[in-house]
């Protein structure tokens, strides 16, 4: 029997549980060189709003112990240029696509929402209540259970197919936050975004990046999100997508483990291009090896 | 685990690349030649490779570094030790391997009409890469800008491959005194390019001159980079291109832009 590592996620079914994290590989091109991005089991997107936006100003990185801080913004096309330009190719690859949004505002968020379900191409929306570098709205709502639970209904009310929350870990209780956006109509959830850091430049006696602080990634942040996914997949039995730090396939097993239905990618695309179909090739070793029919038989397995 | 075993694409070589050489040409400066692959052997001058040091110390990020020569047999790269990436890459010796990503970015163009290449310390070693190039082309002058004669490098092997090469030192102690765009204003005949890599100042300072006199100017940057592939977004610089500024992604659009247009 060929081992199952397909995956399934608030109704959306995925050939493997592997994806980029939003922001860290463009929109499939630039990796295309390396693999075909339709051997992932879905590609996420950058950051979507609106209108195209500009982002901070550089530097917006900065390397730190095991991981790095980044002030990128929401650089990004805008939606529009996203389904005239970055969307065919994804097509053309046959990729799952999954595309994060953001906003100012309530509407900004709706209005991204209605415009993406007009495109069948597009399998599902990544609601980014979390990125902690705009300054209006972006944190204001993944810190609050309240405006978090606003944001997704009225996103809801405009996407009919899978809508996925991106929670934030900068916040006092994630199980609220996560339960609050399971009430209030999310399929799954993508646990977790950044971690608010800084870095001081001791030549120049002031903050490395502009913005000040930035979001910390990579492997320095991987216990912090394997606590989250844990913690929530425990208290609500959401679907979760685990993400923070991954950079190979045993991590990745550790997300699956801890509650995780599929996994994110982000910072170590940067240092291995080819971190992505090695962690799915691994799926498949491991549940041949261990004689375990399909990746579900090990979603939360660890959970006491 | 299989990290890094070889596999690239068509244009990108990704994998292990063996230590051919590596030697201290001045103090805290190392040549590396490193061993090349079909895609490299492709490089083009102002270009970058993104080379991963061991992951000691808890770095993670690859070090971008530009091309000083390439062919079918060695990829030759020019760093100063700057800090943990680059005190790791000196301490390779021969037969050691390293992680290599490239060859990446947008290099110069290889102008027919007389050209100027412009270097300032480090700066120097992608127009090594770019001097060969433009054998052919009979009117490239050179000018390499140093703080110092200690700092000076590769004097002997820019002067077997152009026949005009000025060297200026902040300091006179060899060639002549003062800095790369000073000399420029001197020595300037009838170039109607300049290619230009160094500190950023010296490329502000030489886009002005070249804005002023109407010439032709293509400046290599840095920025700090995250994915060197153009995925992330990270490495932007500002561009100012028919009155709208935007940024514009170092490792893809770049390293190499028009003078004329970047917002220093
Ligand atoms: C396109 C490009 C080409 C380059 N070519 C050369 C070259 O040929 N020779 C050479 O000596 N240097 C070159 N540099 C600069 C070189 O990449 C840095 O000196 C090096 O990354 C420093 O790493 P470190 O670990 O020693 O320093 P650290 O300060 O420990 O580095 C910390 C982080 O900051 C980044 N960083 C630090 N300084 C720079 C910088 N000036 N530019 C970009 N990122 C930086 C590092 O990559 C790393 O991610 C180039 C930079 C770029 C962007
Ligand atoms: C350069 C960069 C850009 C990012 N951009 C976004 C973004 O636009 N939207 C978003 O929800 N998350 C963004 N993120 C966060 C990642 O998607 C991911 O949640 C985080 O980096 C943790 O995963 P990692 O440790 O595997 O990188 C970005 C991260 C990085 C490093
Ligand atoms: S380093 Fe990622 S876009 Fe340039």
């Amino acid at each position: 029997m060929k081992a199952d590592i397909s995956a399934e996620i608030g109704g959306l079914i995925l050939k493997n549980p592997v994806m980029p994290a939003s922001g860290t590989w463009g929109y499939g091109e630039e990796y295309a060189e390396f693999y075909a991005p339709g051997e992932l089991g879905a590609v996420v997107v950058k950051g979507t709003t609106l209108e195209p936006r500009q982002g901070n100003k550089p530097p917006r990185i900065a390397e730190t112990p095991a991981g790095i801080l980044n002030s990128v913004g929401l650089q990004n096309v805008g939606v529009e240029k996203f389904i005239s330009e970055k969307l065919p190719f994804l097509k053309k690859n046959k990729c799952t696509v999954i595309v994060n949004i953001a906003g100012d505002s309530v509407d900004d968020y709706a209005d991204v929402a209605r415009r993406l379900m007009d495109e069948e191409g597009v399998s599902a929306v990544e609601v980014n209540i979390s990125c902690p570098n705009v300054k209006k709205g972006g944190i204001a709502f993944g810190v609050n259970a309240a405006s978090a639970s606003v944001l997704i209904k009225s996103v809801k009310k405009e996407y009919g197919r899978p809508l996925i929350a991106k929670l934030s870990p900068n916040v006092t209780d994630i199980v609220e936050i996560a339960g609050a956006c399971i009430d209030s109509g999310a399929d799954a959830l993508t646990l977790i975004n950044t971690v608010r850091g800084m870095s001081i430049d001791i030549n120049n006696r002031r903050p490395l990046l502009p913005n000040c602080a930035g979001g910390l990634s990579g492997p320095a942040i991987k216990p912090i999100a394997l606590r989250m996914v844990y913690e929530v997949k425990k208290a609500t039995g959401a679907d979760i997508i685990g993400v923070g730090g991954i950079e190979c396939f045993e991590d990745a097993l550790e997300f699956i483990m801890a509650g995780a239905s599929a996994v994110q990618v982000g910072t170590a695309n940067f240092y291995n291009p080819m971190v992505m179909p090695e962690i799915i090739a691994g799926f498949g070793e491991y549940l041949e090896k261990n004689k375990i029919g399909s990746v579900k038989d090990l979603v939360g397995v660890a959970i006491r | 685990m299989n990290f890094h075993d070889g596999l690239s694409g068509e244009k990108i070589f990704f994998g292990l690349s063996e230590v051919i050489n590596i030697k201290e040409i001045v103090r805290e400066t190392f040549l590396i030649e490193i061993s090349s692959s079909s895609q490299l052997a492709k490089s083009e001058p102002g270009q970058f490779v993104y080379i991963i040091p061991k992951m000691q110390k808890r770095t993670v990020l690859p070090r971008p570094l530009c091309i000083a020569d390439a062919d079918s047999e060695t990829v030759k790269l020019i760093f100063k030790i700057r800090g943990k990436g680059t005190l790791c890459l000196s301490e390779l010796g021969k037969g050691d391997k390293i992680s290599v990503m490239g060859p990446l970015g947008t290099g110069f163009p290889l102008p027919r009409e007389p050209v100027l290449l412009a270097g300032g310390g480090l700066g120097a070693a992608p127009l090594y890469f770019l001097a060969k190039k433009l054998r052919n082309n009979k009117k490239t002058s050179l000018l390499l800008g140093f703080k110092n004669s200690d700092e000076a490098y590769f004097i002997d092997e820019f002067k077997s491959i152009a026949k005009n090469v000025f060297v200026c030192t902040d300091d006179g102690s060899l060639g002549a005194g003062g800095n790369v765009v000073e000399k420029a204003g001197e020595i300037i005949k009838n170039e109607k390019v300049i290619c230009a890599c160094g500190p950023r100042p010296m490329l502000k300072g030489l886009s002005d001159f070249a804005g002023k006199k109407g010439l032709r100017i293509f400046v290599s940057l840095e920025e700090r980079m995250g994915c060197g592939v153009g995925a992330c977004l990270g490495c932007v610089v500002k561009i100012r291109r028919g009155g709208k500024e935007e940024y514009q992604r170092v490792c893809k659009e770049g390293p190499v832009f028009d003078g004329l247009e970047v917002v220093y």
